[in-house]
């Protein structure tokens, strides 16, 4: 209760200044105790949609030209603007990769127009990447924000397929693990502490073939946003940060598909308008097709896996019920498979995978205010199995989230942009283990959670905006209310460069215990009694310029906390008859850093460099002499170069290089020995070590290119051959040392990551 | 503009040279070996020194001699209530009780003193407490076929350590790894693994009595994993209750190896419980029984 004056100030901030915004008008700064009504006022409302398939563009901007009035579509794809005095105005419409539109408009006092309006792709007219910026971008711009857009994820070079958050890691901010894994390590961040959504329900374990690919399927996908540090209100339940990513609706005018092969997997996706009615589907597809290569080792190499292979499937429809109603239904499938006898008597055999569905109505309440319903549903879960010589081991391990959540959107004047919602749900954790016919463990943890929010982004003069947020959270297990102030503020110096600053404070009542080398047995546990939820503030300082239309800047500084960090003992070698508490080490820990990213976004030659200087930190008690250490994935410095060059309309060369500081590892100085081991038979080694994570790794460097070709298929449709190299000069990148004490004196051994890698993808447009 | 690339540019710079988390050096310690059995006359105690990782280890090579080596029982209170002298061996660096008669008491506390070593004002100490006795009552068949249709159980009285639940290691040694064959697992691993007899002495991971149920009249009944036995043929099981030294000691030793939730390369030191120097100074209770397992029709 030590943070009830934070709560008083910032229920304050958003209800005070709420109030005073149904009296101010469009273009003025406000004026507590205007009396004018809103019938004086016109409204422009409206979804934008791309013009080719009907896709609502998330975040598009809507400005009337000449004056500081706009908004910005919101994740429905829908914009409000409120409170326009009557008048003759020019409206534009602009968004990531599409033409500017603008129309003459004229609105009456009182009108409400109704704009529903379409964009061109850049991509129609030439391959490049092309980033419009407004003065209404405040949702783009917010500091520690970021969007992909999928044409760029598929042009860039990645390792035989591509990848949603392979691509994401490219950004600064956001580190890898190793070339093995798709872990999100975002500003000194553990991936748990990213929130994952897909079409607004969570995904507990977003990764196939055990992390080296996330889930996502670039052809299903519409929108991918990244919040890394300092996310708004209408998030929460993780200490870092947040990527929100939109499946398509699917195309409203035609019916148009993709078919790829690659050397890993394939994919297939149809779209298209509803039959007989107003909306859309999408379908999409995609299996590893691993077994020819398998099958072709396995005359060769013993221990090859009997079965090994993943498939996800993507489907969306959406309903247009009205004029001012949607409905739209999506749902999500993917499995990981692996059966793996070797030598005798041995076999291991694993499948995980997710289910999602989430069931999304919008309604357009009023010229001033947009509703969203969604149900959703979350499973995940895995299933290995061991048999070592007459001995088996299982573990049965499943997450169930279910959750209602509601989001008002009420933007009752230019000055003054509202959000509220709630969401709760429930979410039960299951878990169970045998072994050698015994149950060992059986776990079920299940919990309510309800959560509240209620957002204002203000702007009390044309340069300068302010959001303000609270978030309460009540977790059932453990009891515990969290409350949650979030805030950030734009100033713009002048058109071309804004200034922003960011605080907010997170809670996480979840826990991921999890290998960074494999994330097939992914186990989640909660807060409970005796385990309060971690949490931690975040600061962020930006200042983002304009030199050009072509050149743009980011710099962010940014230095958060992370306290009451609870995790898994790593120590403990059995879980069996703990309290619950007893399962876990409580630590703390801080992550600062600066990123700077510089962007070219229009021309034959685009791209953007990303640089991040940071540092990350963890504590526990008892671990490392209770002294701060450095995380594996702690890089000091991190460098990504991504360039595109347009040959021709035809032919698309993409160039990516990353140079990052090397990993920081525990170099063991010393060694001793049990001699007499009263368990084993011979001498049992251990180290001796220092500081833990005291040293660095090689400095990590590669470069990967790709060389795509565009062309017809038999006239059916367009086509893409793409060549890739991934390594191009077979930098063998180091991954962890071992320690071989079978040799005397001991011999360090590495363990490295890929070596060059080519692969090819044939894919047709139909 | 230029203002904002001077920072960015200072900030960088002074970026490369922040390194406020250094690699430390090595330094010797002394290494401590000594495993108190309950019921069993004082154990030897082994005393030397760490090597450097990159030296070549031998034990004999970093012996330390000529120290005085004291084992205390303690009462409840702290307090001294026996004295277990040790005298050096014939082999340097082991050390051995004065008198083979004493013998270790189940429940009881023990204090180990060093002094008397090289680096003078050095002084090792460390405490164990014995878990209290235990007894097999029961195996359900002393001789089976290898993974057959039954498996081995035993039935056992619950040991006792104060403030946690008991802990076990549970052990199978080959008592004729000469007549005998391995198991195929066992086998396989052998010829691409290990040589010579490695296991000839086969042990379970550190395991809580919370996995077992406990029967009506107290006891555990514990089923004995086929995993566990490497070679056909007469075997001997034995269940150790080991006390907080060794529960430390082995489960921080196992985590070096991999396998726990630490990123690969990350290591943190063995959990040694003792003053002054590393090593171990545990104790266990142990049971044992003799099974044969013959091969499968």
């Amino acid at each position: 209760m030590r943070n009830i004056p934070i709560i008083i100030l910032f229920l304050f901030l958003i209800l005070s200044t709420g109030s005073a915004s149904i009296i101010t008008s469009g273009d003025t700064p406000s004026t507590a105790g205007t009396t004018e009504s809103p019938d004086e006022y016109a409204s422009i409302t409206g979804y934008v949609t791309d013009a080719a398939n009907g896709e609502t563009l998330i975040g598009a901007n809507v400005i009337l030209r000449g004056t500081t009035i706009g908004a910005s579509a919101n994740t429905s794809g829908y914009f409000i603007i409120s409170r326009i005095p009557p008048g003759k105005y020019t409206i534009r419409f602009s968004y990531i990769g599409y033409i500017n539109k603008e129309m003459e408009i004229t609105v009456e006092r009182g009108e409400r127009k109704r704009l529903d309006v379409e964009l061109v792709s850049t991509e129609v007219m030439i391959q490049e990447l092309v980033i419009e910026s407004d003065a209404f971008k405040e949702e783009l711009a917010r500091i520690g924000t970021s969007q992909l857009t999928t044409q760029l994820i598929k042009q860039l070079p990645a390792v035989f397929q591509a990848d949603v958050f392979r691509s994401l890691q490219l950004l600064p901010g956001i580190k890898a693990a190793s070339d093995f894994s798709s872990g999100l390590y975002i500003r000194g961040g553990s991936p748990d502490q990213t929130l994952i959504l897909l079409d607004r329900t969570t995904v507990y374990n977003p990764s196939h073939f055990f992390g080296f690919f996330s889930t996502f399927n670039p052809d299903a996908i519409k929108d991918v946003r990244l919040f890394k540090g300092g996310y708004p209100a209408e998030y929460g339940g993780r200490l870092g940060s947040v990527v929100d990513i939109y499946n398509k609706d699917g195309n409203r005018n035609n019916m148009q598909g993709i078919v790829s092969l690659g050397m890993l997997s394939s994919r297939a996706s149809i779209e298209g308008p509803l039959p007989g009615e107003s909306g859309s589907y999408m379908i999409a597809a995609r299996r590893s097709t691993l077994e020819p290569l398998l099958a072709v080792l396995k005359q060769q190499i013993e221990d090859i896996p009997e079965s090994f292979y993943f498939y996800d499937l993507n489907a969306k429809i959406n309903f247009d019920a009205g004029l001012n109603d949607r409905l739209s239904l999506s749902v999500y499938a993917g499995r990981d498979y692996l059966n793996f006898p070797f030598g005798n008597d041995l076999e291991l055999d694993l499948s995980y995978g997710n289910r999602t569905i989430s069931a999304n109505y919008t309604r357009i309440v009023s010229r001033s205010m947009f509703a969203a319903v969604t149900a959703t549903g979350s499973y995940y879960f895995n299933r290995p199995y061991f048999y070592f010589g007459g001995t088996d081991f299982s573990r049965f391990n499943r997450v169930y989230d279910y959750s209602v959540k509601t989001d008002l959107d009420w933007i009752p004047s230019q000055q003054h942009s509202f959000r509220f919602g709630v969401w709760a749900g429930n979410l039960l954790l299951r878990l169970d283990d045998e072994f050698d016919g015994l149950t060992t463990l059986t776990s079920r943890i299940e919990t309510a959670y309800v959560t509240a929010f209620a957002q204002n982004r203000w702007r009390p003069v044309n340069y300068l905006t302010f959001n303000i947020g609270l978030r309460a959270n009540y977790f059932t297990k453990g009891n515990y209310v969290r409350v949650e102030p979030r805030t950030s503020v734009i100033y713009n110096l002048g058109e071309n460069t804004t200034l922003q600053g960011v605080y907010g404070r997170y809670y996480q009542f979840l826990t991921l215990i999890t290998s960074e080398a494999f994330a097939g047995f992914d186990v989640w546990l909660t807060t409970d009694n005796g385990v309060p939820p971690a949490w931690g503030d975040q600061f962020g300082l930006g200042v983002t310029h304009r030199f050009s239309p072509a050149w743009n800047i980011e710099v962010e500084g940014y230095y958060r906390t992370m306290r009451d960090l609870f995790e898994l003992d790593p120590l403990l070698p059995d879980v069996a008859g703990l309290e619950y508490h007893e399962l876990f080490r409580f630590g703390d820990g801080y992550a600062y850093g600066i990123e700077v990213l510089l962007e070219r976004t229009v021309g034959r030659l685009n791209g953007f460099i990303g640089y991040t200087w940071g540092n990350t930190r963890r504590r526990f008690p008892g671990y490392n002499r209770d002294n701060f250490y450095p995380p594996k994935y702690d890089r000091i410095h991190d460098l990504d170069l991504v360039v595109n060059y347009n040959l021709s309309r035809r032919w698309l060369i993409t160039g990516v290089f990353n140079y990052a500081t090397g990993q920081a590892y525990t170099e063991p100085l010393g060694r001793a020995a049990v001699i007499n081991d009263p368990f084993a038979t011979g001498r049992r080694d251990y180290l001796i070590v220092g500081n833990v994570n005291a040293s660095r790794l090689p400095a990590y460097h590669r470069f990967d290119v790709s060389i795509s070709r565009r062309g017809r298929f038999f006239g059916i449709g367009d086509s893409e051959l793409q060549l890739q190299i991934i390594n191009l000069y077979s930098r063998r990148n180091i991954w962890f040392y071992t320690f071989d004490f079978e040799e005397n004196p001991v011999r360090r051994e590495k363990i490295q990551l890929l070596p060059i890698l080519p692969s090819i993808n044939y894919t047709v447009y139909f | 503009m230029k203002k904002i690339f001077i920072l960015v540019t200072a900030l960088f710079i002074a970026s490369c040279d922040i390194d406020i988390y250094k690699q430390d050096g090595y330094v010797e310690q002394y290494v401590v070996e000594c495993f108190l059995v309950a019921g069993e006359p004082f154990p030897e105690l082994l005393l030397s020194t760490t090597a450097p990782i990159f030296d070549t280890y031998r034990f004999d090579e970093r012996v330390v001699s000529n120290a005085l080596v004291h084992i205390y029982e303690l009462n409840e209170t702290g307090s001294r209530i026996d004295h277990i002298p040790y005298r050096q061996s014939e082999s340097p660096g082991i050390y051995l009780p004065v008198s083979t008669q004493k013998i270790v008491k189940p429940g009881t506390r023990y204090k180990l003193e060093i002094e008397g070593l090289p680096d003078a004002g050095v002084f090792i100490s460390s405490e164990t407490y014995v878990p209290h006795s235990f007894e097999f009552l029961d195996i359900n068949f002393d001789t089976l076929a290898y993974q057959g249709m039954e498996q081995f159980e035993v039935t056992m009285t619950r040991s006792f350590y104060p403030g946690r639940q008991n802990v076990y290691i549970f052990t199978n040694e080959a008592l004729d790894t000469v007549r005998y064959p391995l198991t195929p697992l066992y086998q396989s691993e052998l010829s691409e693994n290990f040589a010579g007899d490695s296991f000839r002495l086969v042990s379970s991971p550190i395991l809580h009595e919370g996995n077992y149920r406990v029967n009506m009249d107290n006891t555990i009944t514990i089923p004995l994993p086929w995993i566990m036995v490497a070679y056909l043929g007469p075997n001997r099981i034995t269940a150790y209750a080991i006390d907080d030294n060794i529960y430390d000691f082995y489960r921080s030793a196992e985590v070096q190896l991999g396998g726990s939730t630490l990123s690969p390369g990350e290591i943190e030191n063995v959990i040694y419980n003792i003053d002054g120097g590393i090593g171990i100074f545990g104790s266990m209770t142990g049971v044992s029984t003799n099974i044969y397992v013959k091969p499968v029709q």
